[in-house]
């Protein structure tokens, strides 16, 4: 399953959630319930580190979404893995996208 | 999938669509050359060429594609920061789009082949910084898109249970991905729940997306065969490039963005925000089917009044006063929309003064004023080369150059303003510049050289200016490219004359010169005033119309004058103008009609009052008829034909003209009606 570690938010940086391994339907409820452990310690803001990711499918995306719903204060994805990144771009889903490389294609 | 009917009414919208691609694309590139950080204007620009590009490629036009594709990636450059937008630049982008223009002209809607010119194409490809081979790129997209390519909108839902069952969303889209291109996705995760409440094994999205493909129907169902119990689909083929695909979007949706910066709006929200007024675009023939069928019915209702009164029933008549008024509020409506503001057409003269001031080394300010005025669009169609001709006039003969205007105490920067505003049912388009004005003496002379106008004959300044109008006039020393082969000055009078306009000259020397052209709001409807000689009536546009009264007996003379408070006004007797039998015991009156400075009489028997008639064109058969620019059908369901006055003031020209004898005396009254100096 998909190890999710959240580090703790320092002075100016929000807590970092590192998603590491496979996130597919297979994994997808266990990392809920960890999420939600995770949840009930910080509330947010998080920055989302996906760069870890090694296998991500419709229903680890659909987790990601739920949990950027859920961090109503923010959930920036701050970096992409490329396998989770092809599903991505095929979705087109703008909020799963890194903020500083969506900033740096603005320029 | 289509006929060659079909296939040439697609394009035929492709080629409208370009047309107002690029001049959308000039008027912003323009608009950035003024103010480079506006960001707007550098995001229209890009989204105009690239959908130019996209368009094109699905009709295999692949010149354009290329030199579209280069122009877009250098837009891409100056958009990023990468490349400043330099003055030439900028010329070179306007000379692509030049050449883009060029090859949408040359598009033949039948055969869908479009003539380039490749060595010219080639070198504003290279200058445009991209090799000829990277065109290539462009060419694959091309070719992918041969065949019959359709546009498909697709809307899938999927059942919560989808995942459960073994299905993986992404790959349906992989799949359409490999049987067309997708233009535009969107994800739909709005029934994406929290954290707390996702059924993690469940599925909550959703997509819909514009596929563009050869595919058929049935082959795009097929992809979703094995899962058709897990989700809903709606497929629809876009009849209309233009419509945008019915996204429901909930405003939840909006939320699933966290963080501001991630939306990356350019390109991908492309379909829609190019779009993004809520316009509908309609066949120019289908409004005029409408407004004809409107005239009709304004027609009828006149009938069916005079019917009620007739019948004496006052329920009836009331009725139908009701029914009057709404099609009066119809008419007014249907009217309106064959309005548009005359900015638009005013904007596209920035690049005609930048290009002819260039091309002239003259610096030139240009301002627009009234571009808010409305206008009949087949008026502001037809009036616009006209415009052009005096624009470029006034650059080339009415603006002088830097040294010479400083020399006259001018600053350097010539001046030049284009205004249009509404004057008494008309509307007035001006175009101004402060150069040396016209010269009276040079035209005069001029015009006595080339046998136009008697060495003696006494005439105003104003009636000599217009002497430039007429055919083989001009005092151009130098024959440029511009102007001065005198073909612009009279092709500009015929063009206003068509319109039912009238064109006047207001010259100060070494001010400036005003070319004022005054042209009817719309060309579909007039307010006439009726007149009758014997059984026949004759409507005359209102607003031509000074004053009436009644005939004095034997006022005419035996040179066609009448005596108006002193002065001479040459009349016409338009029953024996047009042969008619009047009734010789009828008491007769005139209409006084002034056009621009010209006065003149008719001389008709009842003067029957004012009127809202449609104008409807004479059939072929009488075209050549002169003096009569129409006919409309009066609530009586008699025939009224609409006199056009312009054409009579030239026969009564003419008629001044064949006695030159009386032409040369000073009692001779100009047409202008007024003393010849002043």
């Amino acid at each position: 399953m998909a190890t999710v570690t959240l580090h703790p938010a320092s002075d100016k940086q929000p807590a970092r959630l590192d998603v590491r391994g496979d996130l597919t339907i297979y994994e997808a409820s266990d990392t809920r319930q960890a999420l939600l452990e995770l949840l009930a310690q910080d509330p947010g803001p998080w920055a989302l580190d996906l760069g870890g990711l090694d296998e991500l499918d419709s229903a680890g995306l659909q987790l990601l979404l739920s949990l950027q719903k859920t961090l109503v204060q923010g959930a920036q994805v701050i970096d992409l893995s490329a396998q989770a990144r092809t599903l991505v771009d095929l979705l087109r889903l703008e909020s799963l996208y890194p903020a500083g490389a969506a900033s740096a294609g603005e320029e | 999938m289509f006929d060659s009917d079909q296939w040439t009414q697609l394009l035929e919208g492709f080629l409208e669509e370009a047309r107002d691609l690029l001049k959308e694309a000039e008027d912003n590139l323009l608009r950035l050359e003024q103010a480079s950080d506006d960001g707007e204007a550098i995001n229209a620009l890009f989204r105009a060429v690239h959908t130019l590009k996209g368009s094109a490629g699905i009709f295999s036009l692949e010149p354009l594609v290329a030199l579209a594709h280069q122009l877009e990636n250098q837009l891409m450059g100056v958009r990023d920061g990468q490349r400043g937008l330099t003055p030439a630049l900028v010329s070179l982008m306007l000379q692509c789009m030049d050449e883009l223009n060029g090859m949408v002209e040359s598009i033949d809607p039948q055969r869908g082949t479009l003539a380039a010119h490749t060595p010219r194409q080639r070198e504003l490809l290279l200058a445009l910084g991209g090799s000829v081979a990277d065109s290539g790129e462009a060419r694959a997209e091309v070719a992918e898109a041969a065949g019959e390519i359709n546009e498909w909108f697709l809307s899938i839902r999927f059942d919560n249970e989808l995942l459960r069952n073994g299905f993986e969303p992404s790959s349906f889209l992989r799949y359409l991905d490999r049987l067309g291109r997708i233009e535009s996705l969107q994800t739909l995760a709005w029934a994406v729940p929290d954290l707390h409440g996702l059924d993690a094994e469940a599925c909550y999205l959703g997509y819909e997306l514009t596929l563009r493909s050869a595919a058929s129907r049935e082959e795009l169902l097929d992809v979703f065969a094995l899962a058709e119990d897990f989700c809903t689909l709606r497929l629809q083929q876009q009849e209309d490039e233009d419509s945008t695909p019915p996204v429901v979007e909930p405003p939840e949706a909006q939320t699933l963005a966290p963080a501001p910066q991630v939306a990356a709006p350019v390109v991908s929200s492309e379909p829609r925000s190019a779009q993004g007024s809520s316009m509908v675009k309609v066949a120019a023939h289908k409004l005029d089917e409408l407004i004809n069928l409107v005239g009709e019915l304004v027609i009828s209702t006149a009938g069916a009044h005079m019917q009620s009164l007739r019948s004496g029933s006052t329920a009836c008549l009331e009725s139908v006063q009701a029914v009057q008024q709404h099609v009066e509020q119809i008419r007014e409506r249907a009217l309106k929309l064959r309005m548009v503001e005359v900015g638009e057409t005013f904007n596209r003269f920035h690049r005609v003064v930048r290009d002819v001031s260039q091309a002239l080394g003259k610096q030139i300010q240009l301002t627009l004023s009234g571009s808010d005025t409305e206008l009949d669009k087949t008026l502001i169609d037809r009036i616009a080369d006209p415009l052009v001709h005096l624009v470029r006039n006034a650059i080339d003969h009415g603006i002088e150059p830097a040294d010479e205007r400083r020399a006259a105490g001018k600053p350097a920067q010539g001046s030049l303003r284009l205004n249009a505003f509404h004057d008494s049912g008309m509307i007035v388009l001006e175009v101004s510049d402060d150069g040396r004005g016209l010269n009276t003496q040079r035209i005069r002379e001029k015009a006595i050289a080339r046998g136009m106008l008697d060495a003696d004959a006494q005439l105003s300044d104003q009636d000599i200016h217009l002497l430039i109008f007429e055919a083989g006039f001009s005092t151009a020393e130098a024959v440029s490219n511009l102007s001065g082969r005198g073909v612009g000055m009279d092709v500009v009078r015929s063009a206003i004359d068509e319109l039912r306009g009238i064109i006047e000259i207001d010259s100060q020397p070494g001010q400036g010169c005003t070319f004022r052209i005054r042209l009817p709001l719309t060309l579909a409807i007039i307010d006439g005033f009726l007149v009758s000689v014997g059984d026949d009536h004759f409507v005359i546009p209102l607003d031509m119309v000074t004053e009436c009264m009644e005939e004095r007996a034997d006022a005419l003379d035996a040179g066609g004058h009448l005596n108006l408070r002193g002065k001479p006004l040459p009349s016409v007797d338009l029953g024996r103008h047009f042969g008619l039998r009047g009734d010789p015991r009828a008491r007769r009156n005139i209409v006084v009609v002034s056009q621009g400075r010209q006065q003149a009489g008719l001389i008709v028997e009842q003067l029957l009052g004012e009127l809202q008639t449609v104008i409807k064109p004479l059939g072929q058969m009488f075209q050549h008829l002169s003096g009569i620019s129409g006919s409309t059908i009066l609530g009586s369901g008699q025939v009224a034909l609409i006199l056009d006055i312009p054409s009579l003031f030239r026969q009564l020209q003419q008629r001044a003209e064949s006695e030159p004898r009386l032409a040369a005396t000073p009692s001779m009254p100009s047409l202008s009606g007024e003393s010849p100096c002043k």
